[in-house]
């Protein structure tokens, strides 16, 4: 068997999905780029707040000045530029990567899935031939063009994408999502405005048509792709379904962003009513092949591994994963909760009867504070940048730190989140369970 | 048949036949009275009456008492610049002191015209001193910026209230100070106008009233958000900052609400009071609608309790809060924590069970 998949993802397929891939991703990162300077949210999130939440382990990460700032989003625009026309391709695609995936570690605030899977997606292009046909390099810079790639190299976008529709129809499997029809019940009647359609979301039934359609068909749409018989089926919903959350939901350039890779799922043949026939590169007759090296094998497998687990990995956790959000993030859980937090901080001197609340405002963005007071590593960050300021400024030596936070899950009353007896700065963020985040008694 | 399709037919049809029965995110088991159901989010039957009594008996009999008011402080104005005496200047302080009161009750709804008219800005406090003492020392008055701090009642409490009767009289016959004066009640009066005129000559009230939507700008979510904005206004402008919870300690009196005119304690109360009576003019009734419990009560009755506990422990406190703080701010610092405790309520639960998400402003991203 496992030879058998050797020969399968070694088997030479037309180039051509890849070329349109490449196109099409580094256009539209292009415009996602271009589109968050001109809303204005450069500035809004990395220039206007004061501090920053991170990811673990990339707390180094730092945010430059005003004049970095924008240099990063030029370069990663002019870098995605550089991938669609396909000219110095890996050294765009890596500096694409890199500056992207920094501006996104920037600010552990903006986390969207999106991001993630665009990341991943950029990581990918490094190590794929996808400018060996189409490009600028092939014209200018005389790199031999090719005809046909080993399938593995195709099948890793593949692979990404059903991952991404599996696990986050996977996540939509709970009691909330099917037999509550929460989130959705509070977003819907939302878009009442909506022309024609919006007449119907003020009827609940609607969300949980919605609730049952949206998680079969994450559940199933990536498979569904893969199929020759199903295939053409499965695009028109990818359509469909994209355009409605479109219109739906403040979720920018995702929609577009599957529309567009999706049709990585639809090789030559599909495409060949476009072209003339002798124009097919499969029915020519001399073929290059760009092949799967060994080491490309090894990766591949560890990338599937990788993608396999990691979304699983809430199941480590005996919490509730929507609630205190350990294994939440990098797990492709998309629209499944709403929640309104409110967290206020109390810092006492350890060495003085020294104590005062905490004005959020004054270290966050009105939207990081929303965003803090709903996360429990946040909250733990927010305690440590609170502490430091305190010791720096004011002399505070061992300080204290307790939060009052309540959190309210999807159109629940809220609970109390936060072990208010523990000290914020007696713990360290890890993996291990967070106890301190107290479980959600009325789920 | 290629290899990878098979693989996936078998991941698809496995996950087809688990769909539904396996629950991945239910890993705790609910509590003896859990499971509680989650409603419908459907207040569609009462919205439209709740928006109606609003508009028709709330905000529209308080912006018609603004709009008295300050025509009464305009004329008492004009009647204290033909003749700068003792009685007049005693009738002016009055107006300002009624129009002040009155407009506790409005900025509860500090929405729609509210906002494009900027009619928060009339009361903007604590007094920007430097702001103050140049524009009166220059003669320069420019208050045409609604985010700065040298306008409205806090400008009027200084010039007006914080001398003797005598004293004012004699610093009122100076330009620059009569222009202050001028400048400022003439910006009140605008922006009161405006915004009444806004709400029911032109208009608003009928777009209010018909938009029954519950996203982001609808009628619904306005009335929540403001009432939110303005409770955390309470708490920390009127409450925090003074008592020193928020500054170390270090207590700030005079940056009370109506300091010199010595009723920082009725504005307070009134205004906490009127939170109440707002919430109790129909979000109480959406509220008794999404059927939601907390400590084992009615929402609607744990917001209401948690709000008699807050003005019960505001109206404990001295008539005289600066000197309360200045002697022991703890009891106001007890009134400002009773004062937090319903805040949790106002601003997660009530939202929630509404089904409303909390924006103060746009968000500057999207969401996934």
């Amino acid at each position: 068997m496992i030879n058998t998949i050797y020969q399968e993802l070694q088997k030479p397929v037309s180039i051509l999905p890849l070329a349109i891939f490449r196109i099409l991703y580094g256009l539209m990162m292009f415009v996602g780029l271009v589109r968050m300077y001109a809303e204005g949210w450069v500035e809004k999130l990395y220039i206007v707040p004061t501090h920053f939440f991170k990811f673990y382990g990339f707390e180094w990460v730092k945010v430059p000045n005003e004049m970095g700032v924008y240099l990063l989003f030029l370069i990663a625009a002019i870098s995605a530029l550089g991938i669609s026309a396909g000219l110095f391709y890996r050294f765009f695609a890596i500096l694409f990567f890199c500056t992207f995936s920094y501006i996104e570690l920037m600010d552990a605030t903006n986390y969207l899935n999106h991001y993630y899977l665009v990341a991943w997606l950029a990581l990918i292009l490094i190590f794929l031939p996808a400018h060996r046909f189409w490009s600028l390099d092939i014209k200018w810079r005389k790199i031999e063009s090719a005809s046909l790639v080993s399938n593995g190299y195709i099948w890793t976008i593949k692979v990404l994408l059903v991952v991404v529709y599996f696990y986050a129809g996977l996540a939509k499997v709970n009691s909330d999502w099917l037999l509550n029809a929460m989130p959705l019940k509070i977003w819907l009647p939302e878009r009442t405005s909506i022309p024609v359609l919006g007449y119907f979301f003020q009827f609940p039934i609607v969300a949980y048509i919605f609730s049952w359609f949206g998680c079969l068909y994450d559940l199933s749409i990536g498979f569904l792709l893969c199929f020759r018989r199903t295939k053409w089926f499965a695009y028109l919903m990818v359509i469909v379904f994209h355009t409605l959350t479109g219109m739906l939901f403040n979720i920018g350039m995702f929609p577009i962003i599957m529309i567009m890779s999706t049709l990585i799922f639809f090789n030559e043949k599909d495409y060949g009513f476009l072209f003339k026939k002798t124009t097919l590169i499969i029915q020519q007759e001399k073929k290059k092949t760009v092949f799967l090296p060994k080491i490309g094998v090894l990766l591949f497998t560890l990338f599937i591994v990788f993608h396999f687990f990691v979304p699983l990995r809430h199941f480590l956790y005996s919490s509730n994963v929507l609630w205190a959000e350990e294994g939440y993030r990098f797990s492709w859980r998309v629209m499944l909760v709403e929640k309104i937090g409110y967290a206020r901080f109390i810092i006492k001197d350890g060495e003085s009867n020294r104590q005062q609340e905490i004005l959020n405002q004054s270290f966050l963005t009105e939207f990081q504070e929303k965003q803090m007071s709903i996360q429990p590593d946040f909250i733990l960050q927010f305690a440590k940048i609170i502490t430091k300021e305190y010791e720096n400024k004011h002399g505070f030596r061992n300080a204290k730190v307790y939060v009052e936070s309540h959190v309210a899950l999807n159109g629940r009353v809220s609970e109390r989140f936060i072990d208010v007896a523990v000290d914020l700065n007696s713990i360290n963020d890890d993996f291990l369970p967070k106890k301190w985040v107290l479980p959600i008694q009325n789920y | 048949m290629n290899y990878f399709n098979r693989i996936f037919s078998f991941l698809f049809l496995a996950t087809l036949i688990s769909c539904g029965s396996d629950d991945t995110n239910n890993t705790n088991t609910p509590d003896a009275g859990g499971g509680e159901v989650v409603d419908d989010c459907d207040f569609s039957a009462i919205l439209p009456d709740v928006l109606t009594n609003y508009a028709d008996n709330v905000i529209k009999p308080n912006y018609a008492d603004l709009e008295a008011k300050s025509t009464q402080l305009v004329t008492t104005h004009t009647s204290f610049i033909t003749d700068k005496n003792e009685e007049n200047l005693t009738a002016l302080k009055t107006a300002v002191t009624a129009l002040w009161l009155s407009y506790q009750k409005a900025a509860h709804h500090d929405f729609g015209p509210a906002e494009t008219s900027f009619l928060v800005s009339i009361n903007n406090f604590p007094l920007d001193t430097v702001a103050y003492n140049d524009q009166l020392n220059t003669g320069n008055i420019d208050i045409t910026n609604p985010n700065d701090y040298d306008l409205g009642f806090a400008v009027l409490d200084k010039l007006l209230f914080e001398k003797t009767t005598a004293e004012t009289l004699i610093a009122l016959e100076n330009d620059n100070a009569s222009a202050y004066l001028s400048a400022v009640i003439e910006d009140i009066q605008n922006k009161v106008q405006a915004t009444h005129q806004a709400w029911f000559v032109n208009g608003y009230d009928t777009d209010f009233k018909n938009n029954t939507g519950n996203g982001a700008g609808s009628s619904f979510s306005q009335l929540v958000n403001s009432i939110n904005k303005n409770y955390e206004l309470i708490k920390r402008e009127k409450l925090g900052i003074p008592s020193g919870v928020l500054t170390l300690g270090f207590t700030y009196p005079d940056r009370l609400e109506g300091f010199h005119a010595g009723i920082s304690k009725e504005l307070l109360s009134t205004s906490i009071e009127s939170s109440l009576a707002f919430f109790n003019e129909g979000l109480d009734d959406l509220v008794t609608t999404s059927a939601k419990t907390k400590n084992g009560q009615p929402l609607t009755l744990e917001i209401q309790e948690g709000y008699a506990t807050a003005i019960a422990a505001i109206n404990n406190l001295d008539n005289d809060i600066a000197n309360q703080i200045k002697e022991n701010s703890s009891v106001v610092v007890a009134a400002y924590n009773e004062t937090v405790k319903n805040l949790v309520n106002l601003k997660t639960d009530m939202p929630s069970v509404l089904c409303i998400a909390i924006t103060y402003v746009d968000n500057p991203s999207d969401s996934d």
